[in-house]
């Protein structure tokens, strides 16, 4: 077999033709494209533009859901009523004393307050036993 | 053309008053040379046709960000390489093949193709080079069809003159190879 040598060989042509004329068409069609709309660089338009509303969306969501509950409580009054108005309502408003009243509220919880009662008399009355200015204190009131 | 005598071709490309002679100039010189460096790289000539088309409309649209860095020459070389390559990439995605399937189907082509009048050896040479790597087929059409310097390839595929040689002689070596196998 013959080896073959690109060198050896004469130059070998690649064989592409054009049509008939053509670059006189070409450059006559190419000047014509470039005065009409092609001339004008395509605007390019950035993805980011479209994440921008994307974003703005998300953004606009995100603040309604944190404002909510914040602008919803400001603008509702509480209706809890707080101890002092409880305890001011039921000492002037009704007929019970202290002891009903704190009776009636926790039964269980009398039997812990009239301890504490009964050692708060006896605590009282052993520091005005061991004190010793007790007859000017009496004198005063 | 001197660098003095493109820098002020440049500057008449850019001038509005003086565009359109320019660029007539501009098409006149590189029409030829660009339409056989993109048609040695896409085959057919219908494909050569809207490349180079692409081509000087790229050339035409980004002349005003030209830099001078390398040589007009050069600079639109560069802009119909990337156009035919990508114009290659394109097509086979849309047609689902892989580039290499789509070169041999170029070439199946060839035979029936009118604007083509090769002969055996021809066709066979356009074979072995589509056994080639895509850089070492570049730099064979450049060289053995286009006639271009070392030095100009280089400039145009951003690779040095030593690494073009060596690409050069390896696919003259793949060619023989298969001209004489088949």
């Amino acid at each position: 077999m013959k080896t073959f040598k690109l060198d050896n060989e004469p130059k070998i042509d690649s064989g592409f033709r054009t049509p008939d004329n053509y670059f006189e068409n070409f450059s006559a069609n190419l000047i014509q494209n470039l005065q009409g709309p092609v001339a004008k660089e395509t605007k390019v338009i950035s993805i980011f533009r479209k994440r921008k509303k994307i974003l703005m969306a998300i953004a606009a969501v995100l603040i309604l859901a944190l404002t909510t509950p914040i602008v919803y409580q400001a603008n509702t009054k509480s209706t809890d009523l707080d101890s002092a108005t409880l305890e001011n309502y039921l000492a002037e408003e009704t007929n019970l004393n202290q002891d009903e009243l704190i009776g009636g509220i926790e039964p269980e919880n009398t039997k812990i307050i009239s301890a504490t009662k009964e050692l708060e008399t006896e605590t009282l009355e052993d520091i005005l036993i061991s004190s010793a200015n007790i007859e000017n204190l009496v004198i005063e009131n | 053309m001197t660098l003095q005598e493109e820098t002020e071709f440049i500057k008449n490309l850019l001038n509005p008053t003086t565009q359109n002679q320019a660029f007539q100039k501009l098409l006149h010189d590189y029409q030829k040379p660009l339409y056989n460096h993109i048609r040695n790289i896409v085959l057919s000539h219908d494909d050569a046709d809207d490349v180079l088309q692409n081509t000087f409309i790229k050339v035409f649209q980004h002349l005003k960000n030209f830099k001078g860095e390398s040589k007009l020459f050069s600079w639109m070389y560069r802009i119909a390489t990337n156009e035919a390559l990508t114009f290659l990439n394109q097509k086979a995605k849309k047609t689902g093949i892989s580039s290499v399937e789509l070169q041999n189907k170029a070439l199946d082509n060839l035979k029936a193709d009118v604007f083509f009048d090769g002969n055996e050896i021809q066709i066979k040479l356009q074979k072995a080079i589509a056994i080639l790597p895509e850089k070492q087929q570049l730099v064979f059409k450049m060289k053995y069809f286009e006639d271009l310097k070392y030095e100009e390839i280089s400039e145009i595929l951003g690779t040095s003159v030593g690494a073009l040689k060596a690409s050069y002689h390896h696919a003259v070596k793949k060619i023989e190879a298969f001209v004489t196998a088949n």
